[in-house]
């Protein structure tokens, strides 16, 4: 293994790059089977849902550089928008997701604008602040969300609207009505995430992300205009999570406003950071291993003990990743190789 | 429409929550003067020394004002470690990861409350020897609110004395005004943290006695996740490093809260009941859009 470092790379070595995400998306497709019970592919799903997000939010705070805590806010908009625009206008499936990335993108622009000028720590709090405001908003404008007690759009009692249910999606006649049709359904829109995003990371945009990262006032000098870029990083974030929200709001059948507070911000961009914010590969596996080390950490004894001694094992967690490993866990390999060397 | 003393009162109640905020804020401002990064997990020690006064008064028996020392002392101590275990060893990493360390500390602080408390929710209060209340132009002010009131103007007082007037003190505007400089001029940039988180956290300690223990006080492992939020809210409304600032910020928004709580809320119809938390954070948001770098911070 060692020698074919050395080679000049052919056609042989690009293939061998291209191997593990192809062995990854063979293991993504087959997943459902590999696990068999129908909690873990529950599990697969909500991470599935979830990467999209965490995906969106490094787009803007991994790529672009700019911390922001709202990325609840805007799934919590994503999967209000969706539940209404199913329950009180009708909308479609396909249709409700696109238009609830849509409104979320929208909101993200209008919060953007003022908050882009922001720099740093400024911009973090006021998203921390706008994000809180939020949660206050889902869970006390009624007409809307409402309120506390949840929105149920389940077959059966929907809460607003009598006798509407939220519809399944379908494609022609296919019903994506189980947990694992599901799974690859939001394993489709999780690929097509990953696409347009690498697809972006390529272009000039992208480039423009990461120059603005590295030294601001220096990408201003070589003409990129970061108020621009940073709103495009923005928009998108939002939009990715606003998806995201839509794909959750369809999955649960039930939105409570507390599932969308800082609290879950602060997950995302732990999710963003643990798992190494300058790649895909980075961003998904910190978002994999944010909601697995929770399952692994369910321990025998009383209810409220367990979490405190998740939380607290959690928290111990990132703590000495973040100590020992400061570019993610994609870069757990470069720490074995280091040990061997030296 | 309100009376005279309603206004009185709320008056009274902003400046008693205002007292609270500035502690907290003004440890955070502190913080983030030397280290440069938002401590999610100060408001956090708040709420343990709560908690160890509670404990330390409750299961001990020991005296309020002696419950009061162990408590911040404790909480000092605690401030101390979360500085060389947690934000040392990645002193010199990127921000985002001195952020991400914060947030494990504000988790690791919450899951230690929930051990000590056992989850369970109703401790009683903590019990202190002055009973009652004093009228003063028609507001009600129990005797503990007029203890917090009248000690955090000293408090205040103190920390301008020691950081303006010692040398220990004049290190840690050196270090927060120019890190290399400071090291240039042979200040070590270690004890400066030390010194820096010792007080801050002192400062949360003492404010975390005194405002738990202000009759009918809901203590809670999750009491503080708010205040932390409006702290930080604060610290920017005063312009992030500014102690001035966040001393007058957390005045502003505690008397906001108040004002806004008793007197407008039921005339503005969207504003209602349930917003009542959430004033300050339109407060904010309202003021970054016309003034980004906050009341006294400079750009």
């Amino acid at each position: 293994m060692e020698k074919n470092k050395e080679n000049p790379p052919s056609r042989l070595s690009g293939l061998r790059k291209k191997t593990p995400p192809l062995l990854i998306l063979l293991v993504a497709l087959g997943l459902p089977y590999l696990l068999g019970d129908e909690y873990y592919i529950h599990v697969a799903v909500k991470i599935a849902i979830w990467c999209i997000a965490v995906l969106g939010l490094g787009i803007l705070a991994g790529f672009t550089g700019q911390i922001s805590v709202a990325q609840a806010s805007f799934l919590g908009i994503g999967a209000y928008a969706s539940s209404l625009l199913v329950l009180k206008a009708g909308f479609p499936f396909w249709a409700c997701v696109f238009s609830a990335g849509i409104i979320s993108a929208m909101v993200g622009i209008l919060i953007g604008y003022p908050f882009l000028r922001l720099r740093g720590h400024y911009f973090a709090i006021s998203t921390l602040a706008f994000c809180i405001l939020m949660a206050h908003i889902f869970s006390n404008w009624v007409f809307l969300t409402a309120g506390p007690p949840g929105v149920t759009m389940g077959p059966g009692q929907v809460s607003g609207i009598p006798g509407a249910s939220l519809p399944i999606p379908f494609v022609g006649e296919f019903l994506f009505d189980t947990k694992t049709s599901y799974y690859y359904l939001v394993l489709f829109f999780l690929l097509l995430a990953i696409y347009v995003m690498d697809r972006l990371l390529r272009s000039t945009a992208g480039r423009a992300f990461v120059a603005m990262r590295e030294d601001e006032d220096l990408s201003r000098a070589v003409g990129i205009d970061p108020t621009r870029y940073k709103l495009f990083a923005f928009f998108l974030s939002a939009f990715f999570a606003g998806v995201s929200g839509s794909l959750y709001a369809h999955y649960v059948h039930f939105l409570s406003a507390d599932s969308f507070n800082f609290l879950e911000s602060f997950f995302i961009l732990m999710a963003v950071i643990i798992g190494g914010k300058d790649s895909i590969l980075g961003l998904i596996l910190g978002a994999i291993f944010i909601n697995l080390l929770p399952e692994f950490l369910s321990f025998p004894a009383a209810a409220t003990m367990i979490s405190a001694l998740s939380m607290a094992i959690l928290a111990v967690i990132l703590v000495v990743i973040i100590i020992f490993l400061p570019g993610g866990l994609v870069d757990i390999g470069k720490l074995f190789r280091s040990k061997k060397h030296g | 429409m309100p009376t005279f003393e309603t206004f009185v009162q709320c008056m009274v109640n902003g400046f008693v929550v205002g007292s609270g905020y500035t502690l907290v804020a003004l440890g955070l401002t502190m913080i983030f003067g030397v280290l440069r990064i938002p401590n999610f997990g100060h408001g956090n020690l708040l709420m343990l020394s709560a908690f160890i006064t509670l404990f330390a008064g409750q299961l001990l028996k020991i005296g309020y004002v002696w419950a009061l020392f162990i408590a911040t002392g404790i909480t000092m101590v605690l401030g101390i470690l979360s500085y060389f275990a947690l934000f040392r060893p990645v002193r010199n990493a990127p921000p985002l990861n001195l952020l991400i360390i914060a947030i494990g500390l504000y988790f690791l602080l919450e899951a230690i409350a929930v051990f000590m408390t056992q989850g369970k929710s109703l401790w009683g209060s903590i019990p202190i020897p002055w009973q009652g209340s004093l009228k003063f132009v028609g507001a009600t002010v129990s005797k503990q609110e007029l203890l917090l009131l009248c000690l955090t103007p000293l408090l205040i007082l103190g920390v301008y004395g020691f950081i303006y007037r010692t040398k220990t003190g004049n290190s840690i505007r050196a270090v927060a005004q120019d890190p290399l400089a400071a090291a240039l001029v042979g200040i070590r940039e270690d004890r400066v943290m030390v010194v820096t988180f010792a007080l801050a956290s002192a400062l949360a300690g003492v404010a975390g006695s005194l405002v738990g223990a202000i009759p009918g006080m809901a203590l809670s492992p999750t009491m503080a996740s708010m205040l932390t939020a409006k702290a930080f809210v604060i610290v920017i409304f005063g312009g992030l490093g500014s102690m001035t600032g966040a001393i007058i910020a957390g005045y502003i928004i505690g008397l906001t809260e108040s004002l806004s709580a008793g007197l407008i809320q039921g005339y503005i119809p969207f504003l209602g009941k349930g917003y009542a938390d959430a004033y300050a954070f339109i407060i904010l948001l309202i003021f970054v859009i016309l003034k980004p770098e906050g009341l006294f911070g400079e750009k």
